[in-house]
């Protein structure tokens, strides 16, 4: 059930109402939402919702004897497996010259076994203490809101919300469907027309103009961008209308100023976690500077990884890791203004040629999509306008979020949310919910991520 | 209670305010007639008359339709000289780019001399003006028409029909509470993209595969039917086909092959029925400037209608076509 249909807007309305209810007989009891949560993920694919239950089962029990070494090693090692065999295995059969499996990868599973590893060893560096009542931790493993996408939330943020129990509130609500409604418009009206431009460009790179091709290029960076933070703003507004708090995902990442501070600012969940569960325990910048180089290499290069089974997402991570690298060599360090505009622009050109690696279908095609962009050639010209709009919208909400910022150097995004308790901020609301009516791509677009 | 009074009342004053704010903006953003059944029968229905339209979901376009509810830029009177009347679907209507670059309007601009009429109108596909044509021709009584398809393939039923004049109308949905939903432009679009969302946009009517062959028989007995209305009103018949891409790369590859196409103009042709097949045209816009005959930018590439230039292509095959006959 993708969250862009009326039956998830159906679903949701009836879940916040079966959980409101329940929860003014018994606000802690888990088993309103756990049925909520195993329902939502069976009207995705009922076939991997007993390896969810079984997951659910070996984590909690690893955790709960972390003490002992291989209890804890399991707990790693066997979501590690359960992933690598549904994610990889076809994979590795392919680069060995074997035949695919053709492997069905259960929806959510790169981001529910990423949050069930970070849950063991967060019990075992005792950032939480293990969960025993195994319906809050089901309940968190299976949290309908991020299971299919994330945001990869964290158990001690998570898990003592849901013990908390929900906090279904007008309050609450009136702030989630705001949220909502920006995921929404990011998706539907800019995401999924960028994505009709894009499609065409990369299905036939030669056929078009060497500007075509670079704004199409550009245009995916806005596209992937508006994407997934669109997905993230309805998995952290749904889960606002439930009471719970997700942390943002996605931070103004084209007002980086370096590729570093991209990642700072782009799925800010899967970036922390890998920070935390992979950079610092290989040293991170304690050993030196090859050494911090390596493992930032190493950590990227997993991350492409994380994203899809293929060479193009292997050597889109290492190329984000050796820009990273680059960047610290070369990179002077700006102060002044127009210093900072230039890395902010030369930042956002070469993330958006990186793109190109993860868009494309194989590397072959990475490689005619760049020589296409560098040679000049004539070809199809289409000033696709929705680009410009997209352009238009991403500078405008900068500039805005700039004006508010009160350290320059430091421009946080915001969600400018509307008091709807007022005539003037439920007409702004209307109108905007109306223009996203009028403006939506209504053919089906899937969610970029879900592939992941 | 009186909580409850004053937040209904705020969602009702919120809820009048906004309606009327995206009725303005859809007034420019997607701004189509209602239309009503055509009693004439030259077309199964026309839109509302002398009405400022604008459309931006598909191309730019924007006009006004004339006194008959079509889209031409001048008024027909009765009894009027049409030198060159034009049927077909929303193609050759096109509200997709402005009324004066319609390739009827290029036309009119291109022959001072001569009139030339568009009566095409949306879903008014190639069975559907053949079954018109007899009232199109008595009441426009044109030298020419010029009937637009992207299909060529008939199958002898539905070539029975299109002679019998049993092909199904197009329904007007005017009158009452759903007609003045229509014409508010919000309510109208919104009522669209939610079709469309629930749809998923179905297949379009138009689309025939490749591996469909031709009907001899059947083609042969609609281009005879042709060819006697064509005698009986003392005009001529021009089959415009243009043919929708299949692929773009180098070349450009179609849904219908092409031996399909000339089989369909030979047949035509020894019935005395002219066939325009735009195919060498297009390809060689595409060879020569890589110019593509459907599409916008706003929409995908090579996909949809004609913009500006397929319109001027057209309109410049059918003018060295009118040059050639003269």
């Amino acid at each position: 059930m993708s969250f862009v249909s009326l039956d998830y807007l159906v679903f949701l309305a009836l879940a916040t109402a079966i959980l409101n209810i329940c929860s003014r007989f018994d606000s802690r009891n888990k088993i309103p939402l756990l049925i909520i949560n195993y329902t939502f993920y069976c009207l995705w694919d009922y076939r991997f919702a007993v390896l969810l239950l079984i997951l659910t089962i070996i984590v909690y029990s690893c955790a709960l004897n972390h003490k002992k070494k291989y209890y804890y090693l399991a707990g790693i090692i066997l979501p590690l497996a359960v992933l690598c065999f549904f994610k990889y295995f076809d994979f590795f059969l392919e680069n060995i010259g074997q035949n695919r499996l053709n492997i069905i990868i259960p929806v959510g599973i790169s981001f529910y076994i990423f949050e069930a590893i970070s849950y063991v060893i967060d019990v075992k560096r005792g950032l939480i203490n293990a969960e025993k009542d195994f319906l809050s931790f089901a309940t968190y493993l299976s949290f309908f809101p991020n299971i299919v996408s994330g945001p990869i939330a964290r158990a001690p943020k998570l898990l003592p919300q849901i013990k908390k129990g929900l906090a279904i509130r007008i309050d609450n609500m009136l702030v989630g469907i705001q949220i909502m409604a920006f995921g929404y418009f990011k998706k539907m009206v800019i995401a999924d027309h960028l994505a009709v431009f894009v499609d065409d460009v990369y299905r036939m790179p030669e056929a078009f103009s060497s500007m075509t091709v670079l704004l199409a290029v550009l245009s995916y960076s806005i596209l992937i961008y508006m994407d997934f933070s669109g997905y993230s703003d309805i998995a952290i507004g749904t889960a606002k209308c439930l009471g719970i708090e997700f942390d943002r995902n996605f931070n103004l990442p084209y007002l980086a100023k370096s590729v570093s501070e991209f990642w700072h600012r782009w799925h800010i969940s899967l970036s922390t976690w890998f920070r935390d569960y992979v950079y610092i325990p290989l040293g991170g910048n304690r050993l030196g500077r090859t050494r911090q180089y390596l493992n930032q290499l190493i950590v990227m290069t997993l991350s492409g990884l994380w994203h899809g089974a293929d060479w193009t997402f292997v050597f889109w991570g290492g190329l984000n890791g050796l820009l990273m690298i680059a960047e610290k060599i070369i990179m002077p360090k700006a102060s002044h203004k127009a210093g900072n505009i230039f890395r902010i622009i030369l930042t956002y050109f070469l993330i958006s040629l990186t793109w190109i690696f993860f868009r494309a279908d194989s590397l072959g095609q990475a490689f005619v999509i760049l020589k296409q962009i560098f040679i000049f050639e004539k070809g199809i010209v289409q000033p696709y306008l929705w680009s410009f709009f997209a352009f238009g919208i991403l500078l405008v909400s900068s500039l805005w979020a700039a004006s508010k910022a009160e350290d320059k150097d430091r421009i946080d995004g915001f969600y400018p949310i509307l008091d709807l308790k007022t005539t003037k901020g439920l007409t702004i609301f209307f109108v905007f919910v109306g223009l996203i009516i009028c403006l939506a791509y209504t053919n089906a677009n899937p969610f970029v991520y879900l592939q992941f | 209670m009186k909580r409850i009074i004053r937040t209904i009342g705020k969602i009702f004053v919120a809820g009048i305010v906004a309606f009327v704010v995206l009725t303005f903006f859809c007034s420019f953003y997607y701004n189509t007639p209602v239309h009503y059944p055509n009693p004439d029968g030259s077309t199964d229905y026309v839109w509302q008359r002398n009405y400022h339209y604008s459309r931006m979901t598909e191309g730019i376009g924007y006009g006004v339709t004339n006194n008959e509810g079509l889209m031409n830029e001048f008024d027909y009177e009765e009894g009027m000289k049409i030198d060159v009347l034009f049927l077909g679907s929303s193609h050759i209507e096109n509200q997709f780019v402005p009324m004066s670059r319609n390739c009827v309007s290029l036309l009119n601009d291109m022959f001072a001399d001569l009139t030339f009429y568009n009566a095409g109108v949306s879903g008014h596909n190639f069975k559907v003006c053949v079954d018109n044509l007899p009232y199109a021709l008595y009441k426009y009584k044109p030298s020419y028409v010029v009937i637009e398809t992207s299909s060529l393939i008939f199958d002898e039923e539905t070539v029975n029909k299109m002679i019998d004049g049993e092909i199904a109308e197009i329904e007007s949905h005017n009158g009452g509470l759903l007609e003045l939903l229509q014409k508010n432009p919000f309510i109208r679009l919104a009522y669209s993209q939610y079709e469309s969302f629930v749809k998923n946009q179905s297949a379009d009517e138009e689309y025939q595969a490749t591996d469909k062959q031709l009907d001899d028989k059947a083609t042969d007995q609609l281009m005879a039917y042709l060819s006697s209305l064509a005698k009986v009103n003392d005009c001529e018949i021009i089959i415009l086909y243009h043919p929708t891409i299949d692929t773009i790369s180098d070349v450009l590859t179609y849904r219908l092959g092409e031996d399909i196409v000339s089989e369909f103009g030979e047949i035509a042709k020894a019935n005395g029925i002219t066939f325009l097949d735009m195919t060498d045209r297009f390809n060689e816009e595409y060879a020569n400037n890589h110019l593509l005959p459907y599409g916008f930018s706003n929409t995908a590439v090579g996909v949809g209608h004609f913009n500006v230039e397929g319109q001027r292509m057209i309109a410049e095959e059918i003018e060295e076509l009118l040059k050639e006959g003269s």
